[in-house]
């Protein structure tokens, strides 16, 4: 490799010292040995580097965003299901291990919680894979026959891809909860991404919802709304306010009256 | 373990450290810095499982608060403030090669920097230059975790560095030395 000025910048810019000692670095650093330029210019950055150590706003983070962040933690940790041989840790519920929402999006049937604790359990799962998938999508199309078309594909089950108003259709992706597969429709509405979750109803499911019943929850990051329509589970979720999220769940299907929020 | 306790302990201790890169990120707003890092602490719970080792909670930390940042950004559509291009190899030796250092020591330049020069030098920067800057310079990370939290190759950590520090210089300079002749690559 000749060793110009540039080229002996670049190999000792990559890291600094103490680096691995390879044919390249020696001749680099013989280099700058002998070169003026090259000493001045590491020298020039290694001031800057010191400048920004000196005088870098090293802001402490305010006590109200310290409560925001224990607070919501205490909502989290508040919404896990119950798991063998862990202590309480948080108030109504005792603490599970966090893969239960990480990795394996989430508990879908709790044995022997009541209802609204299974609801909370499952707003959760929704909000977290929503917000984990962020703006991952398996088929990319604005088109809803095409979309609905690959979902039914996939799924084994219809479904039907509401046109939503002031929203665009992004694409879809699959997903499963607790075993069980999900499509998820992704709208963008003002900005955010928004994802329409499509799941088969359980019959033994003892918490289902009536006709006329929506459920909503959030996590203080995103919101979530579910209800059952044509032996579907339908849930929205994203970063929106939890009314505009009732509304955009109307439109799809028309829900009047019997919510209820977590 | 509780899971609840330790990833409370660990906030708790390098929180100060987050909001402040937090407010880099999003150039200094402090609304968004502080949903950023709201969205933070849940992630961190919902992945606390995934956290091996204790002495890499700090880099571990540091990751999912920059690529919440950057899906946060993706989500919104909003590009960085100014896409300015990657240098490839050749194009970053070019550049290096170009630097131009003062031709006497410049003490009243390091001498007038203060805090609000520097901070307004750094939130003036291109985002992705700006990120890259303060992981490394001012966070002590490794150019090579600052690619894997930023999800770019080395190189690219290495030449948006070399023009950020470049691009710093010109504008505490600018604000030192109001008619002073440019200096600088």
């Amino acid at each position: 490799m000749a060793m110009t000025c540039g080229t002996a910048r670049r190999v000792l810019w990559a890291e600094p010292a103490p680096r691995p000692v390879t044919p390249d670095t020696r001749a680099a650093e013989s280099h700058v040995r002998g070169c003026a330029a090259c000493q001045a210019f590491f020298h020039d950055h290694r001031a800057l580097a010191a400048i920004l150590q000196r005088h870098a706003p090293r802001e402490p983070a305010p006590p109200h965003v310290r409560g925001r962040v224990f607070d919501t933690l205490g909502r989290a940790g508040a919404q896990t299901a119950p798991g063998p041989g862990l202590a309480r840790r948080f108030g109504g519920a005792a603490a599970v291990a966090v893969v239960v929402i990480g990795a394996s999006l989430g508990i879908w049937l709790v044995g022997g919680t009541s209802a609204d604790e299974q609801w909370r359990h499952r707003l959760s799962a929704f909000a977290g894979d929503h917000l984990e998938a962020g703006t991952d999508l398996a088929i990319a199309s604005s088109n809803r026959i095409e979309i609905r078309a690959w979902l039914d594909e996939r799924l084994g089950f219809a479904v039907h891809v509401p046109r939503i108003p002031n929203a665009e259709v992004e694409g879809a992706r699959l997903c499963a909860f607790a075993g069980r597969s999900a499509g998820v429709v992704c709208y963008r509405i003002d900005g955010q991404m928004v994802s329409l979750y499509l799941m088969a109803a359980d019959p033994a499911d003892p918490s289902r919802l009536g006709p006329a019943q929506l459920v909503s929850g959030g996590d203080g990051v995103a919101e979530v709304v579910v209800w059952e329509g044509g032996g579907l589970v339908h849930a929205l979720a994203g970063r929106v306010t939890p009314a505009r999220l009732r509304d955009m769940a109307r439109s799809c299907l028309d829900v009047p009256a019997g919510r209820r929020r977590f | 373990m509780d899971n609840g306790r330790v990833v409370e302990d660990l906030l708790s201790e390098h929180l100060d450290a987050l909001y402040r890169t937090a407010l880099r990120l999003c150039a200094g707003r402090t609304a968004d810095a502080e949903d950023l890092i709201q969205e933070l602490a849940l992630r961190v719970f919902r992945k606390s499982h995934e956290l091996r080792e204790p002495a890499a909670a700090r880099s571990w930390l540091f990751t999912i608060l920059t690529r919440t940042h950057l899906n946060r950004v993706r989500s919104a559509r909003r590009r960085p403030e100014v896409g300015a291009h990657d240098l490839d190899e050749q194009a970053f030796e070019a550049a290096l090669a170009s630097w131009q250092s003062p031709e006497r020591p410049d003490y009243a330049f390091e001498r007038l920097q203060t805090s609000e020069r520097v901070t307004a030098a750094l939130d003036g920067l291109d985002s992705d230059l700006r990120a890259v800057i303060w992981l490394v310079d001012v966070e002590g990370f490794r150019q090579r975790e600052a690619a894997a939290m930023l999800e770019v190759p080395e190189g690219t950590v290495a030449s948006r560095l070399f023009r950020a520090r470049r691009a710093l210089r010109e504008a505490m300079i600018a604000a030192a030395h109001p008619m002073a002749r440019r200096q600088g690559a």
